[in-house]
């Protein structure tokens, strides 16, 4: 029933998603058939005008155009971009996701490899001059706006080491290339990610150490390296399971930004090159993408905590 | 060990990596040197058919693969004829005949016959069974076979020979610049539809197309049977970077050879070593639309006078435009050969001066008004900035409207709902196309009326003789001047880099990265 209900959940988010989002755009100045054609044709090309107001649907009432978006959406079709007039939405949708996805889940693999480790570090080193250092890193790795961060890199391994590309590509058949391109953007997003799952795992694991079942343990004459790996790292992780799943979703809509820096050519550049169009086909397509992964992604984590906590599930949990 | 074996890894795939993808074809047999040029852009085309997307930058790069009826020389920048052998003009002013070049091949191979050229102008008039929609409405209008007091036409008359017939209701508004729109009409393959064009673009020009990557690049190579004098450079990228600071890392990292500089990078890259830097005047208009509708303060020309002897133009090309570009005094650029050069020390900064017709005009304690601008033009705003600050010197406060430009085109300059607008003309070499926006219209922004302003664009824009015809447009400028129709500002200028030994770029008057004019010293 729990399982039902979440899922009923996540489909009623999208779809009032979907309706604000189609909301926002007809409130939002803007006119696609201007983007679309410029000032002069605007003015001298009124035979255009009309077509492609028709062709946009942009003269059939709200509701009418938000029925028929629906309906196609359902059947998978996203309908046609306004601005790139020879490509569907779905196509240019297929282009780019492996782009934001590959940046994503390659950041959150770096933020696992680093920030745990790094984590056990800080719980380890806390109230030593080598914590405090590392515990004053972390916070700056918090502080820092990661577009910021990506302008410093690429002036600085792009530009003056070289190191890097400055521009990179995508592109499996020139596999050092993307590897290459890949390296700085990954990094960049992932700073702010190491440095919020290593404090967050540094707190668990100092909360747990503090437990009783640990005193309890230890005055039984078990090692502290045992008690460590077996009992405290263990339930430390629970909590830090959902901040890397909500990390994953955060890494997702950070790429946006880091897409445009990095001139990648993802679902990031995809959504401000459309808003800067007015492409609403484009844009409520992409935002649909990114809410359903939010959504199933919550959705999964809801799952995972009450298969790791029953009491969730039966709502018996207090603390 | 296994550290050792870990870290002997990393470091062969570190400079496996580093050295991978530098790999190019270093030469293609002749002369040894195959010449490859990458310059960035910064957004991307909504379609690579020709003709379709309107953009100037999708132009600019466009215009590379396709050739037209006419074309501009690049060392005169006149116009003259590129496919076409030969043309006549009827004393009809409606009839124009070309006569092909025979032998120049489309970028497949095929011979540019008549057909094609019949099927490109109707394709653009929207009038081909696969092309409903109006692509450049100047052809809609010129070959309107419906027009009541003369229908257009085109007609292949032999394989080589095309009759244009305009519509005579079309005709005298276009013919005296009908050059510049054939210079812009591409001509691509009979039966060739936008779904083909979009995939596979073919054209004639000097570089044929290889790749488009979707909002990342797109790639041409040269056309080794171009009919023209062949380009040095072999193959050109243009790859799209969505950020300023990135593309002036890349130039400075030489991943890319060419950047259009701004006043804040323009001291650096002008003192980079082997950087070669091209200055000219990009032709566009930066002006203040006053809005002398009835009712409007602005509608009493001693005060549109006081505003212009109110601001200085020189401060807004320091301040806003690290002192590039150049000072405007009327709707066209110095370098049209209809720009009348007797304007330039009409308005002069004098607020004393101005202070004193606005106490004529009524004001002498100045007045309130607003400027609009467009958000997303960071120089149009800047500028507004010091014009808030000349104006407010003689005793006008002005209030800044920063407007989304999608907001500023439907309030602004549809609604006419602005007092003093800041708006930006991108500029034509046709001068009819430039000046015909002041003619006493409902659409004609400023709202100024004037009947020998009128009468004098309709002479010019049917006049034969061209320096008849200039002489008109010249005599219209007088008029806008000494109507204070508008505040003339700056042109920005274009400031444009060349790194690694490329030379020779030509900043045309229209948008256009000619890069068969670049050459490798």
């Amino acid at each position: 029933m729990y399982y039902l209900k979440r899922t009923l959940t996540a489909f009623a988010t999208i779809f009032f998603v979907t309706v604000f989002l189609f909301l926002l755009l007809q409130v939002v100045p803007g006119d696609p058939v201007l983007s679309r054609i410029g000032m002069d044709e605007m003015e001298f090309n009124p035979r255009l005008v009309e077509q492609l107001t028709r062709e946009f649907e942009l003269d059939k009432p709200i509701i009418e155009r938000y029925t028929n978006w629906i309906f196609r959406v359902v059947k998978g079709d996203l309908g046609n971009s306004f601005n790139y007039s020879n490509y569907t939405v779905n196509e240019l949708i297929a282009q780019r996701i492996t782009t934001t996805v590959l940046l994503a889940f390659l950041s959150l693999i770096l933020v696992i490899i680093i920030g745990i480790p790094l984590g056990i570090l800080l719980a380890k080193t806390e109230d030593t001059l080598g914590g405090d250092l590392l515990n004053a890193f972390s916070q700056i790795g918090l502080a820092l706006p990661n577009f910021w961060v990506a302008i410093i890199a690429l002036w600085l391994f792009g530009s003056v080491l070289g190191w890097f590309p400055i521009r990179g590509r995508i592109d499996f058949n020139n596999l050092a290339l993307t590897i290459r391109s890949l390296i700085l953007p990954v990094v960049t997003l992932s700073i702010g990610g190491i440095a919020s799952v290593a404090r967050y795992l540094k707190t668990s694991l100092i909360e747990e150490k503090e437990k009783d079942y640990v005193i309890v343990a230890k005055s039984k004459g078990v090692a502290d390296s045992t008690i460590m790996k077996k009992h405290v790292f263990r339930n430390s992780l629970i909590p830090v399971t959902t901040v890397i799943g909500l990390l994953f979703i955060s890494l997702m809509t950070g790429s946006i930004i880091i897409e445009n820096v990095f001139s990648l050519s993802g679902l990031g550049s995809l959504l401000i090159t459309s808003i800067n169009a007015n492409d609403y086909p484009v844009i409520q397509g992409v935002v649909l993408y990114y809410s359903i992964i939010v959504v199933l992604t919550t959705l999964l984590l809801d799952v995972l905590y009450v298969m790791i906590d029953p009491r969730i599930k039966l709502g018996k949990r207090r603390d | 060990m296994k550290k050792l074996v870990i870290s002997i890894l990393i470091l062969v795939i570190s400079i496996s990596l580093l050295g991978c993808d530098n790999a190019s074809p270093s030469d293609n047999g002749d002369n040894g040197e195959y010449i490859e040029f990458i310059a960035p852009i910064r957004i991307d085309f909504s379609s690579i058919a020709p003709n379709v997307d309107v953009s100037a930058i999708t132009k600019s790069v466009l215009r590379n693969m396709h050739d037209a009826l006419y074309k501009y020389n690049s060392e005169t920048l006149e116009l003259e004829l590129s496919l076409a052998e030969s043309v006549v003009f009827e004393d009809d002013n409606r009839t124009i005949t070309f006569k092909l070049k025979e032998g120049v091949k489309f970028h497949n191979d095929q011979e540019i016959k008549a057909s094609d050229v019949v099927y490109s102008f109707m394709r653009l008039g929207g009038y081909t069974e696969d092309q409903t929609e109006v692509i450049d409405s100047t052809w809609y209008n010129l070959l309107n076979a419906d027009d009541e007091n003369g229908p257009g036409s085109i007609e292949a008359i032999d394989e080589y020979t095309v009759k244009f017939v305009l519509a005579a209701s079309a005709a005298p508004s276009y013919f005296s610049t009908i050059h510049h729109r054939f210079a812009d009409a591409f001509i691509i393959p009979e039966g060739l539809s936008n779904q083909d064009m979009e995939r596979n673009p073919i054209g004639a020009g000097p570089y044929k197309f290889v790749e488009y990557r979707v909002s990342d690049s797109i790639t041409f190579e040269r056309f080794e049977n171009y009919h023209g004098e062949l380009p040095q450079i072999n193959r050109v990228e243009f790859k799209i970077y969505n950020d300023d600071n990135a593309q002036y890392l890349a130039f400075r990292t030489g991943e890319v050879n060419m950047l259009v500089l701004n006043p804040a990078n323009y001291q650096e890259v002008k003192a980079m070593d082997g950087v070669e830097v091209i200055e000219g005047l990009s032709q566009d208009i930066r002006q203040i639309w006053l809005n002398q509708r009835e009712g409007s303060i602005f509608s009493n020309p001693l005060i549109r006078k006081a505003v212009n002897y109110a601001i200085d133009k020189q401060r807004i090309l320091d301040v806003a435009n690290g002192g590039l570009g150049s000072i405007h005094h009327t709707h066209l650029s110095e370098l049209n050969p209809a720009y009348n050069h007797n304007l330039e020390n009409v308005y002069y900064t004098d607020k004393e001066l101005a202070i004193e017709m606005l106490a004529q005009a009524g004001y002498p304690n100045g007045f309130e008004t607003s400027l609009s601008v467009v958000a997303e033009n960071e120089l149009s705003v800047d500028i507004a900035t010091v014009i808030k600050d000349e104006l407010s010197q003689v005793g006008i406060e002005v209030e800044l409207k920063v407007l989304p430009w999608t907001e500023y085109y439907q309030v602004v300059y549809r609604d006419f709902n602005y007092e003093m607008a800041q708006l930006q003309i991108v500029a034509y070499p046709d001068a009819y196309r430039m000046l015909s926006r002041f003619m006493t219209t409902s659409s004609n922004f400023a709202g100024a009326t004037n009947e020998e302003y009128d009468d004098l664009i309709i002479a010019a824009a049917s006049e034969g003789d061209l320096e008849l015809q200039n002489e008109y447009y010249k005599r219209a400028q007088q008029i806008l001047v000494n109507d204070a129709t508008n505040v003339f500002l700056i042109d920005q200028g274009v400031q444009v880099a060349l790194n690694e030994g490329f030379s020779g770029y030509v900043n045309y008057p229209f948008a256009f990265t000619d890069i068969a004019s670049i050459v490798k010293k």
